[in-house]
């Protein structure tokens, strides 16, 4: 079996069953149907129900929901950035796949304007357009919801 | 009250019932921090605040954001990007810590000559353990000096395999985790995926 051999090879580190869309390299590639995907998860924790400590995605699922802000500031706990040569500066809440812009100029100087911009992200105004994705998820990834 | 720990990342025991010193035991998040709040203190509605603040400063240091810097590696080979990202790294706000992810689909013919002058720099980072580097991607064999180089600068590697790119080369995997490291292998999913596919 595949995962045991895996498994086997790296001491019993562990593994993570992610979809294509949380790699960068292959955010374009289709991904499997849900009913399949959720079976193979299903049969994934049943069989290996002791090397979860890296099972994407429910890994970055669970921190969102659980200690998903900070203590002491109310900011949000998680962030994610994707850095391209290419396309700049985005950040994204779960998927590269779907990053949105984040303005910012490396300078020296500006790094209270940058954690300022990290920060507005628990601030954000809400748009009439993604209301009901962002009010249900608490994050948007919308470009409309981004001040 | 449990107003104070709704948001906390920690274990609270009561200790010495019994005992004219009882009170609440928190640990933190590692077990090895304690914080120890009397009951006279936690009967009184009047000390929310207090028993809130202390409990604030107590967890402060494990209270940091954590911002995730996802890289593709071919943007890497570009002196001027690498600049670039360590300009983002440090402007990123003191309290928070940092990750940085490269991905790739072919690996780096060296680790070393790459990320050296990178690693180099935010020496100071890495030893706080404010910043730490993950390699996603599908590693080969490299020689025992650039093993010697990932392992001092702490980087964690993922071993990936996705429909385009799959790999059946345990060898390498071993190769690693004999000189220490712990991979742990992403498996992407994509296309068409049934069961059968993990179970061969």
């Amino acid at each position: 079996m595949m995962v045991d051999t895996y498994l086997h090879a790296n001491r019993y580190s562990g593994f993570a069953f992610p979809l294509v869309c949380h790699c960068p390299i292959y955010v374009d590639d289709p991904i499997p149907n849900t009913q399949d995907y959720l079976k193979a998860l299903v049969f994934l924790y049943k069989n290996y129900p002791y090397y979860d400590d890296v099972f994407f995605p429910l890994t970055t699922i669970t921190s969102n929901c659980f200690n998903g802000t900070c203590f002491s500031t109310g900011h949000p706990r998680l962030h994610q950035l994707l850095f391209s040569r290419q396309l700049g500066l985005r950040f994204f809440g779960h998927t590269p796949a779907l990053a949105v812009p984040l303005k910012y100029e490396s300078q020296e100087g500006n790094q209270r304007f940058f954690g300022e911009t990290l920060l507005s992200r628990s601030h954000w105004n809400v748009s009439a357009k993604c209301q009901t994705c962002c009010v249900q998820s608490q994050r948007c990834v919308c470009p409309e919801g981004f001040i | 009250m449990g107003f104070a720990f709704s948001h906390v990342d920690c274990i609270g025991t009561e200790f010495g019932k019994h005992h004219s010193r009882c009170g609440l035991l928190v640990f933190d998040s590692t077990g090895i921090r304690k914080q120890i709040i009397p009951r006279q203190i936690l009967e009184k509605e009047q000390n929310r605040e207090y028993v809130k603040q202390s409990l604030s400063t107590f967890l402060e240091v494990f209270d940091r954001a954590s911002v995730t810097v996802h890289l593709i590696l071919e943007d890497c080979l570009d002196i001027a990007f690498r600049e670039m990202t360590e300009r983002l790294i440090v402007s990123c706000p003191h309290y928070c810590r940092i990750h940085v992810t490269i991905h790739f689909s072919k690996p780096s013919i060296s680790w070393q000559a790459m990320f050296v002058d990178f690693c180099k720099k935010l020496e100071a980072m890495i030893e706080k353990n404010l910043l730490s580097i993950s390699l996603f991607g599908l590693f080969k064999k490299c020689s025992e000096e650039e093993k010697d180089f990932l392992f001092q600068y702490h980087f964690r590697l993922f071993h990936t395999c996705s429909p385009k790119n799959d790999s059946s080369d345990t060898e390498t995997l071993r190769h690693f985790s004999d000189y220490g490291f712990k991979i742990p292998f992403v498996w992407y999913n994509g296309g068409d995926l049934e069961i059968s596919d993990i179970n061969q």
